[in-house]
Parts: structure tokens; sequence; C-alpha cells
């Protein structure tokens, strides 16, 4: 049994699971038992939430830099945070953390799904 | 009770195997990890982000020491596949990028911090590193009994050879001219040092263009480090400026001013020639092709590049007077911290993997009649990372 928990963390994430390595969603037998199908249903939420985490975070360096390029180069993170001393520099880090914090949630529940997927997999019949 | 020490023993011996093929299989070029954060925070220092560039450099000293930890630990636990890896055609190069890790970061001590003593020290490392590597490794290389064809044993990844020299020049420009009391001495050797890096690109971009257009491309061998082809000479161009900007009243490098200018101005046209071409590559492969992504550690080999472009073209302008090519520093600026900040996920991706084997290691442990060596295998291909 050999599974790959980690080819998939950077998105966007292929549609064919054996390109991506995913031996055991080849593997899985015809008829998955109902921990293994919800396992591979949270794999499934878990791969979303971890391309929109991507896909905000870099919306959000990419806003950051525009709008500290655009008025106030050399501000301090305090300043940036705390007086708003950058024109919707604030809202971009908020932007970037928002991403983080989804791409973070959706990695944890991708891969504790991968891992019980392996797990009940393996206790399967094949 | 004794059931369940056996089982957590197992799981933990689940976790330690994780731990112990990550460390075996670890690929030399890891150090892209710290070359690639280091040049992405001075472009973020030079363009005025200093807070990204502060945040990134402490970010890149972690790095550092954790990879030379994990360096020092391989090669006393896995002894023979470190050896083995020097005498690899595609994994030997990978060693290089400890010259360069070891540069940038003396690179940043001296941009972010004014530290020109331990930057010094840096430099002194780097250039035993460099030497170690140059004449182990294409001596390693050359007198291999069985060696690939062309085709299976270049890669974008050799380049990395040239990185190393040119940081071993970029970072003497910064701290070699004020430690010695022969001044144009030491632009000699930092002059020489410039030139045996073009030497060394022209060698091997030859060989890695004839790869290119004379034998079979398949997209899975456009791998990340091909994005070094540019990388390579970005930082040939960014040594150009340094050798001009440190020259100051040097009798020699006033006789050489002009060759170094145009050179300079050479390199930085190739490295825009190749962004085109790699985006375009880059495109039939993901696009075209349908290749996945996915987290390797080689990918840092493509954002060092994006960092390097825009600290090139950033330190361009001012050698050349060039205003009108700021624009594109800072568009690089933004590619290359959007480029860090994927990569750093992906990998931060492998460590919250490793904490959740850690933390079923203590609260599920295996039953006691699995299997204790069910394994979650890292993605391997041909023991490529």
């Amino acid at each position: 049994m050999n599974v790959d928990t980690t080819r998939s963390t950077l998105a966007p994430f292929p549609r064919d699971p054996a390109a991506a390595g995913h031996a055991h969603e080849v593997e899985r037998p015809a008829r998955p038992s109902p921990r293994l199908a919800d396992a591979l249903a949270r794999q499934r939420t878990g791969r979303r939430f971890i391309v929109a985490g991507f896909v905000v975070s870099v919306v959000g360096v990419v806003l950051y830099c525009v709008a500290s390029f655009a008025g106030g180069l050399d501000a301090d993170m305090g300043d940036l945070l705390f007086r708003n001393s950058v024109p919707y520099a604030r809202a971009t880090l908020g932007i970037i953390g928002l991403g983080t914090l989804v791409w973070l949630v959706g990695s944890v529940k991708y891969l504790h799904a991968v891992m019980d997927g392996a797990e009940e997999d393996g206790a399967q019949p094949q | 009770m004794g059931s369940g020490v056996a089982t957590t023993g197992r799981s933990g011996n689940r976790l330690a195997e994780h731990l112990r093929k990550g460390l075996a299989g670890m690929h030399p070029a890891y150090f892209a990890m710290s070359m690639a954060t280091g040049i992405v925070s001075i472009a973020c220092h030079l363009s005025g982000l200093r807070e990204l560039a502060a945040l990134l450099f402490w970010i890149n000293l972690a790095f550092y020491a954790a990879l030379w930890t994990a360096t020092i630990a391989r090669a006393a636990l896995f002894a023979p596949a470190f050896l083995a890896d020097w005498s690899s055609h595609q994994r030997a190069p990978g060693f290089f990028t400890t010259v360069a890790a070891t540069s940038v970061l003396g690179s940043q001590l001296v941009l972010l911090r004014q530290a020109h003593g331990p930057a010094l020290a840096l430099w002194i490392l780097a250039l035993v590193l460099w030497a170690a590597c140059t004449y182990s490794v294409f001596v390693a290389l050359s007198i291999r009994a069985e060696k690939p064809t062309l085709a299976d044993g270049i890669n974008g990844g050799w380049l990395v050879a040239v990185v190393a020299t040119q940081s071993i020049c970029i970072l003497g420009c910064a701290v070699l001219p004020g430690a010695v009391a022969d001044r144009d001495a030491a632009l000699f050797f930092l002059v020489a040092f410039w030139l045996v890096g073009g030497m060394l690109y022209i060698w091997l971009i030859s060989l890695i263009f004839y790869r290119y257009t004379f034998f079979r491309f398949a997209p899975t061998d456009l791998m990340p480090p091909y994005w070094i082809n540019m990388g390579a000479v970005a930082i040939s161009t960014l040594a150009g400026t340094a050798l001009l900007g440190a020259g100051g009243d040097s009798a020699l490098l006033a006789s050489i001013r002009p060759f170094v200018k145009g050179f300079t101005l050479m390199w930085w046209a190739t490295a825009t020639w190749w962004i085109p071409m790699l985006l375009i590559l880059g495109i039939w492969r993901h696009g075209v092709k349908r290749v996945p992504f996915g987290y390797e550690p080689l990918y840092w080999g493509l954002v060092f590049p994006f960092g390097m472009y825009a600290v090139a073209t950033w330190r361009l302008v001012e050698a050349f007077e060039l205003p009108f090519l700021a624009w594109l520093s800072r568009g690089f600026v933004v590619v290359a911290v959007s480029a860090w900040m994927l990569t750093f996920l992906g990998f931060t991706g492998r460590l919250v993997l490793t904490a959740l084997v850690a933390l079923r290691a203590v609260r599920r442990p295996l039953p006691a009649g699995a299997p204790s060596a069910a394994p979650l295998d890292h993605p391997s291909p041909g023991g490529s990372r």
C-alpha cells in the first residue's frame, strides 16, 4: 500500500489521481466501505480548500505588493497593521492571512482524509 | 498494557520511518530553498518592501541552519547515499546550492544588517565550499566509469555551478575590497570569478540547448530547475553590476570597464530572452501535456531565478541609469514573492504531514495485528529528490 499524501499540496490538483500518485484511489475496491467513501469525500473537500487558499493567498500577496508600491514604501509592520499608514495594506495582509488559514484547514483535512483512507483501504480485503 | 506499548511503538516506528526516508532521500539541491528565500528578501529590500525583507531574512536564517543540520545528519546516518550523490549526474550539481545559499545569506547580512564581519566569514565558507564542490563534483563525474547519455545526464540544475561561482563574486564585491589591503588584487580575483562563471555558462548552456533541440524532450523532462537557464545569466548580470559598483577608482576596473558593461548587458538580454521561452515551455508542459503540479524541493530552483531577475534588473537600472526598466524589476518582485509563497505553502504541507503522522502515532496507535510498516510514501520517482 503506497500512499502519496504530499504530492497534491501544491495547487492546482490533477484530475487524474494516478498521475498524482494516489495509488489508494486507484486501488480502492469497486464498492468502497462507508468509511472509505467518507474519507474520499473529505479529500475532495480538503483539496478545494487548498486550492482556494492558494488562490486567495497569492491574490493577497499581489495586492499587498501593489498597495505598498503605490504608497508607503518603508512603512514598518506596526504602522501597516495598527495605524493603517499605507492605504489598503492592512486589508491585503488580512487577505494573505485568510488565504493561509483556508489553505491550512484544507491541508489538515485533506491529509487526515488520505491517512484515514489509507488505513481503511488497508483493512479492506483486496 | 504491554500490547498498548507495543502498538504505540509500532506507530512511533512509522513516524521514525517517515522521517528516516525523508532524510535518506533528501536532495542535495535542497539549499535552493535558502537561496530562493534570500534572494526574494533582497529583492523586497531593494524595492522598498523592508518589512517583508526582514521577515524573509529571519526565515532564511532558520532555513539555512536547518538545512545544514539535515545535511550533516544525512552525511552521518546515510553516508553511502550521500557519497553516491557526489557522482550522480542528476544530483551532484545540487551540491553547488550550498555555495550559493551561503553567499546569498552573506549578501543579506550586508544589505539588511550591515554585518560585514559575519558576511566576510560566510564569503570564506562559500569559497571553501565552492572549491570543494567544483573540484570534487566535476572530477567525480569525469572519472566515473559508467555515464548516462547526454539526454539523461544533463538538466538545468547543472547551471547552479554558474550561480555558485557568480555568487562568490557578488558577495566578494560587498566584503572583500574593504577587508584587504590590496584592493586591485581583490578586484582582479573577483573579476576572474565573474569570467569563470561566464565561461561555465557558455559551456553548459550549449549542452543544455543541444539537449533541448536535438534529443527527445518529454514534458516530464522539463523540471523546475530549467528556470536556472535564466537565473544563471541573471546572476551573471548582477555580478557584473557589482563589479562596476565596487570598481571605484581601480585602474584594473577602469581598463576593462567597457568590456564589463557590455557583457553585463549581454547577460541581462540573454536572461530576458529566456523568460518567454521558459514560459511557453511551461505552458506546454502543464497546460497542453497536463503534467500536474506537485510540491517538490526542486521548485525552489524556479523561485530563485524570479527573485534574481528582479534584483539584477534593479541593479542594472542603477548601474546604467535606465529608470524606464524599474517597473520590470518591481513586476518581478511581485512574481517572485507570489512564487515563493506558493512553494512555501507546499513545503509547509510537508511539515503538516509530519506533524499529523506524529499526532497519530501518539493518539491512534496501530492495532496489534496491523502491519507496522504501513508506509506513508513520499513520491520519489527515480530518486530524484
